[in-house]
């Protein structure tokens, strides 16, 4: 056990380390900004490939012809016509007797819901199980579509709903299926999705009572969403990212692509329209693309939010994924039809039918510059490793610089254990515990922002006046270990949260690595120019930056002259983060309140106490 | 009492109602369900569920044993029977009540060890340069160990998780802080008999307890007088008369327990259960993963193997601290933790909450940053990968057993840097030697 017991080592390290830590925390958070950088680019990428043999994608004729197009298009004129009624609403019994007179079982699931801050609510799904020839309900797959009313702004989704008509109704005599095919309709969007998700799997949660589901197939093995406008589309969009940056297995998106590509379908990913053009010739243009694709898949996983209904199955680990039709010019028709993507669907199905055991090998973690190549874990921890490094260096430097005294710091304050520092570091987790509490509470009174308004202030009143405190009892000394143990604490809680969601940490790395580490300067510009960074890197203030951002980018107008506007569009955002904690459980709130925000008050005493 | 004792005894009342209040259940359900779900809490041997199947079995006139799903002890069996009877309310208390006495057996047994050591101290090194003095036990922590190991049993989270839970962990621990208590009594022969009894009722809940009995009776031997000690046939005759005490009261409780259920399933159920660690959930020890890739017909070789590893330490240990046989105690509890087959949180909490009885020794160990890091680590990772692996199935078991790693080369870091920094300081004291290196000593 030479590694722990050879004396005067550590204090060998100590001391190297208090000469180069600096700079080598420097180096590491440029290699490491650097790595991540590159390695979006083709040489460090892989081509997707399959790993699950069984798949056997494509290998079979198609059975979806243009008889079963016809179908597809009377249904989507029978649907479109029922929108167009003045009191249309989800048509539920048409779908259950569309589904019945095609002879599969057909069943509505009625559930009611609430919203915090929101009345009760009531919405329906449509359900029809196709029972599998060759086996005994143990497994299935699910093809859903959600059910958008005519006033949407979002993709509208009548195309797909014809389109499940469509493929049930090729489907259904069929003697090969050995799973058991449930097709799914819902409304309310994810509200929907997840009510009936959570129902199949007899699950109750706080938002979502339903009654239990009158049938159900075997275990599903996948899920496909489709949200398809209509027929001349001109490329499909694949949704992978789920909630907290899930991502399916990347073998059922190999399918899909090898799929569609059969059927000279177009498919991007994260909705980028450039991968639809011819492959820049020139390197940097290249690069840029692939940068440009990946980096939004990183800030989509990021913000953990919702990219389709298919987050919910993956939550029950069930590998699933979003299809969004798209057309390139809303005026223009495209020229990919039902016929095309019935005999993709079909593949897909047909494909899954194959599988042997539930998809479990491929790549579960990864990232995704174009559509053919990936980053996989491997690939992509090692830079982050290295991002967070200065983190660790200079906490063992500022650590040892504690139990090493030299001399007269030692003299001036007596050396500074855990335990004095312990009552600020719980202080500070205190405060991120309040502005939690604060978020969720002020749920419940929306849509009274005032409320919201009035907790977020507070919360950050506290934490910005924590420095009083400090300067009164905080000694310099334990300055440097409070500072050490926040270090620790961030880098530990970065590295496991990296394993949960690999984007957001990286995002917060990037920006919290470098703040974190400055030393207080003696110098009076550099101090203030710290503070301001400190400032500017509150958690709180940059999600609501982002937030803003957001809003901007979409369009929203922020007005100062009106406030109830005001009030509406700035801090509605924000509370909408705490109502994506509640109803589907997208974590970024809490790692929000409870690690960042806390991480961010012990640096910011820190700051006020030394130099 | 003077002012301080008030002050102290103030102190004990205010924080064991603290830890009481934050053990009950009632307070918050939320936590209570996640703890005991938790694996890191709940083990095979110890998890509640599994308990109240086998009280329900039992009263239903099956034989628990029968099944795989019961591996508390007969004794544990009728006295939950009992405790259940007396309904829900009285079992949400019973445990926190029982965590609490453990506390108190604990800060008694510290106190009686602290005292100890100064006398001894003063014993046997009269003379010591003014620089090692400092590395004498000072006067001032009579007071402050033993509330020190009060707090951290009392607020430790390991335990808290623990005793909401309600593992039968909680009982262990008692016998166990009961056993210490009694042996820190010294000369006493009641006290002598009681801490052997309680070593066997520890041993006969947990297996693998037996294996404190060498450090055990080197421990009750220190109270012996000089002059006994020294001739061989005085010492083998203690000897005899310990093992004995041990050996009669163990097979007593086995034979008692034989009588009570009326058939040996028992012995299956719980001994060559704990032995052979048939059941592979994962849990924050070694066997599990290995048993799960391991090739079937090496079974045998490998649950004697890694039986022989347990063992194998008791005595080495127990010889080569002889001189200071609790502290022995306190290594042999951190190597069962590491190398039994079914560990969880209470049995680390437990042993971690002793630690402030040789908190002079931290000064001289090198690797407390690394212990605790890595510790911190694991702690935060094990929920996190279990959910990615088991409810999102995007990672699998290697992630977790990484992480298991992690956390028993945490501990094994731990116990060789504190055995490390306890033999320095022995040599620093016998010799009189001024130190190896710069000691910063507050």
């Amino acid at each position: 056990m030479g590694l722990l017991t050879d004396p005067g080592k550590s204090e060998q390290m100590a001391k190297l380390l208090a000469k180069n830590y600096a700079k080598l925390s420097a180096l590491a958070y440029i290699v490491g900004l650097c790595w991540t950088f590159a390695i979006v680019d083709d040489h460090f990428t892989l081509r997707t490939y399959f790993s699950e043999n069984a798949l056997l994608p494509g290998l079979v004729e198609p059975a979806f012809t243009s008889t079963d197009e016809a179908f597809a298009k009377m249904q989507y004129k029978l649907l479109i016509d029922l929108q167009r009624k003045p009191d249309s609403h989800f048509p539920v019994d048409f779908l259950h007797d569309a589904f019945r007179k095609l002879g599969l079982e057909a069943y509505v699931h009625s559930y009611n819901y609430t919203l915090p801050g929101d009345g009760h609510k009531h919405g329906k799904s449509v359900y029809a199980i196709l029972r599998a020839s060759r086996a005994n309900s143990q497994e299935s797959m699910v093809l859903a579509a959600p059910y958008r009313s005519s006033k949407t702004e979002k993709v509208r989704t009548e195309g797909g709903i014809a389109l499940l008509l469509a493929l049930a109704h090729q489907f259904r005599f069929k003697h090969y299926w050995a799973k058991d095919i449930i097709f799914l309709v819902t409304e309310n969007e994810h509200i929907g999705a997840k009510a009936w998700v959570e129902a199949y799997h007899g699950i109750d949660s706080s938002v979502v009572a339903s009654e239990p589901l009158k049938d159900r197939a075997g275990a599903i093995q996948a899920a496909i969403t489709a949200e398809i406008p209509g027929p001349n589309l001109d490329y499909v969009d694949a949704r992978i990212v789920g909630i907290n940056g899930q991502m399916p297995n990347l073998d059922l998106l190999n399918l899909v692509r090898l799929l569609c590509s059969q059927q000279q379908i177009p498919l991007v990913i994260q909705g980028n329209s450039q991968l639809l053009e011819r492959t820049p010739q020139n390197m940097m243009g290249h690069y840029l693309r692939d940068l440009q694709t990946a980096s939004a898949m990183v800030t989509s996983a990021a913000s953990g939010q919702l990219e389709g209904n298919h987050g919910f199955f993956q939550q029950f680990n069930i590998q699933s994924l979003t299809l969004r039709g798209l057309k390139k010019d809303a005026n223009r028709n495209g020229r990919i039809g039902f016929l095309d993507l019935g005999i993709a669907f079909e593949g897909i199905c047909r494909s899954l039918n194959n599988l042997l055991e539930r998809f479990h090998q491929s790549f579960f973690f990864y990232i995704m510059p174009a559509t053919q190549r990936f980053v996989s874990i491997g690939l992509y921890m090692p830079p982050l490793g290295i991002l967070v490094l200065p983190l660790v260096l200079t906490a063992l430097h500022l650590w040892s610089k504690g139990s090493f005294p030299v001399g007269e710091g030692n003299a001036a304050g007596g050396s500074s254990t855990v335990g004095t520092v312990l009552p600020w570091i719980v202080l500070s987790h205190a405060i991120g515990l309040g502005a939690f509490t604060v978020g969720l509470s002020a749920l419940s009174t929306l849509p009274d922002t005032a409320a919201m308004m009035v907790g977020l202030g507070a919360t950050l009143a506290v934490a910005f006046s924590t420095p009083v405190l400090t300067s009164r009892f905080l000694r310099e000394a334990d300055a440097n270990l409070l500072h050490s143990l926040t270090l620790i604490e961030l880098a530990v809680g970065l590295y496991a949260l990296s394993m949960l969601n690999f984007s957001l940490a990286l995002i917060v790395a990037m920006i919290a690595v470098p703040v974190a580490i400055l030393q207080v300067p003696t110098n009076r510009t550099l101090r203030t120019l710290l503070g301001g960074l400190l400032l500017v890197t509150c958690p709180t203030l940059v999600m609501l930056g982002v937030k803003v951002w957001e809003g901007l980018r979409t369009g929203a107008v922020f007005s100062l002259n009106d406030l109830d506007k005001v009030k509406d569009e700035w801090l509605l955002p924000l509370s909408d983060l705490f109502m994506q904690y509640v109803v589907y459980g997208n974590w970024l709130s809490p790692v929000l309140c409870l690690f960042l925000l806390p991480v961010w008050v012990c640096t910011w005493m820190v700051y006020w106490t030394s130099g | 009492m003077d002012r301080r004792g008030a002050v102290q005894a103030a102190t004990l009342v205010v924080m064991g109602a603290i830890g009481f209040t934050l053990r009950l259940p009632s307070l918050s359900p939320g936590v209570q369900r996640f703890v005991e779900d938790r694996v890191e809490f709940s083990v095979p041997t110890n998890a509640w569920r599994r308990a109240a199947e086998g009280v329900f079995l039992h009263e239903s006139g099956v034989d628990p044993y029968e099944g795989d799903m019961y591996h508390e002890t007969p004794l544990c069996l009728i006295f939950l029977t009992k405790a259940k009877s007396l309904g829900e309310t009285f079992l949400n208390r019973l445990f926190p009540a029982c965590d609490i006495l453990t506390a108190i057996c604990l800060y008694f047994f510290a106190k009686n060890l602290v005292e100890a050591m100064i006398i001894q101290q003063r014993k046997d090194y009269a003379s010591l340069k003014p620089k090692v003095q400092l590395l004498l036990t000072p006067f001032e922590d009579i007071p402050k160990v033993p509330l020190a190991v009060f707090i951290w049993y009392i607020l430790n989270p390991f335990v808290i998780g623990s005793c909401m839970a309600k593992t039968t962990s909680v009982f262990t621990n008692l016998l166990l802080a009961a056993m210490l208590l009694f042996t820190s009594f010294g000369s006493n022969p009641v006290a002598r008999v009681a801490s052997l009894v309680f070593l066997a009722l520890a041993s006969y809940q947990t297996l693998y307890l037996f294996l404190l009995f060498p450090a055990l009776h080197l421990y009750l031997m220190t109270s012996v007088p000089d002059k006994q000690r020294s001739r061989l046939w005085y010492e083998l005759g203690h000897l005899v008369v310990n093992l004995g005490i041990f050996g009669v009261t163990l097979s007593g409780l086995v034979i008692f327990s034989s009588m009570i259920m009326g058939s040996w399933t028992f012995l299956r159920g719980v001994y060559v259960f704990a032995v052979s660690s048939p059941d592979l959930t994962p849990n924050i020890g070694l066997f599990w993963y290995f048993f799960t890739e391991m090739f079937e017909q090496f079974r045998t070789f490998f649950v004697c193997t890694f039986f022989m590893n347990v063992c194998l330490y008791a005595i080495p240990v127990a010889t080569k601290l002889r001189h200071d046989p609790p502290f022995a105690i306190f290594v042999l509890l951190i190597l069962i933790t590491i190398f039994k087959p079914y560990p969880s949180y209470g049995d680390v909490g437990f042993y971690m909450s002793l630690f402030p009885i040789w908190r002079r020794l931290e000064p001289l160990m090198k690797q407390t940053l690394i212990v605790s890091v890595m510790l911190l680590i694991a702690v935060v990772l094990f929920p996190v990968l279990w959910k990615l692996w088991i409810i999102a199935g995007s990672a699998n078991s290697n992630f977790f057993y990484a992480i298991t790693l992690v956390f028993i080369a945490s501990q094994v870091f731990f116990v060789c840097d504190v055995t490390l920094a306890h033999e320095k300081r022995q040599w620093q004291l016998k010799n009189n030697a001024e130190t190896l290196e710069a000691i910063h000593l507050d």
